[in-house]
């Protein structure tokens, strides 16, 4: 889940601040970071929780793609059509939505 | 020597043998627990003041507090430097010695976002006073956010923090 402390430095990346409780309503802004309201906080987590669901296919790719040794080993044994029949596997396993 | 403290009126004598005055030395005469159990995050070099502390009057001015906090701690980036002070009141205690930049109670450093570390560090302190005395913690990250009590990179996660005195029989 996306945490308060990123939705608040997706608005203001300079902001000094502590969180409570995953409280946007009780945020501490230290550093005279100029305050942003709870409304605010709370849209822009919604927002990046959605981007982060919808690229869940890249993280499940990332994890399944063989390491790039063994792909350049395969490569090297079997040739690049044969790379990309593992990759067009792993790509298929986990479609972009 | 592990020591039990009776209290009662109708044991006599024995009562009085287990008076806060009369016990053996290192006999544990009392245990108080403060903490929080949801996760903060701090996102500053400045140490502040995070909600964890426990409040403790010693008996006696030769009493000595063992003060133990355990917990989880992380940061959002990898490599980057959480740290934690403890405080008697406005005086800070507990510090390492001998660091070329920081001499501090408890500092973690880790290789991913999504680390949580043990928090666990103690101090046998010596306040020398029989009034009330608060200890308390504070956070600071150096780059990035930290976090106490949960990841340093979500929410996803969250661990209790304690604070713990025990006032030991001088």
């Amino acid at each position: 889940m996306t945490d308060i402390a990123q939705s608040i430095l997706a608005i203001n990346v300079n902001a000094k601040f502590t969180v409570f409780a995953e409280d946007a309503s009780a945020v501490v802004w230290l550093e005279s970071t100029t305050p942003i309201s709870e409304a605010d906080i709370l849209a822009k987590q919604k927002e990046l929780q959605t981007a982060y669901d919808n690229n869940a296919y890249q993280r499940s790719r990332a994890e399944a793609y063989p390491s790039i040794a063994d792909q350049l080993d395969d490569i090297y044994h079997n040739g690049v059509d044969e790379w990309k029949k593992t990759i067009k596997a792993v790509k298929d396993k986990y479609p972009k939505e | 020597m592990a020591l039990t403290k009776v209290i009662g009126s109708g044991i006599g004598t024995v009562t009085n043998q287990f008076a806060d005055g009369n016990m053996a030395a290192g006999s544990v005469l009392q245990v108080v627990q403060g903490g929080r159990t949801t996760r903060v995050t701090h996102n500053s070099n400045t140490f502040a003041d995070i909600g964890v502390s426990a409040a403790i009057t010693p008996s006696s001015t030769s009493s000595k507090i063992l003060v133990r906090l355990e917990g989880t701690i992380g940061n959002s980036a990898a490599g980057n430097q959480t740290s934690i002070k403890l405080f008697r009141g406005s005086t800070e205690i507990g510090v390492g010695t001998g660091g070329d930049t920081y001499n501090i109670f408890f500092s973690r450093l880790g290789t991913n976002s999504y680390d949580m570390s043990a928090l666990s560090q103690s101090v046998l302190d010596s306040p020398a006073t029989t009034s009330a005395i608060t200890y308390k913690i504070q956070m600071a990250a150096f780059n990035a956010t930290g976090s106490l009590g949960g990841r340093g990179d979500s929410a996803s996660i969250a661990n209790p923090t304690r604070l713990t005195l025990m006032e030991i029989a001088g």
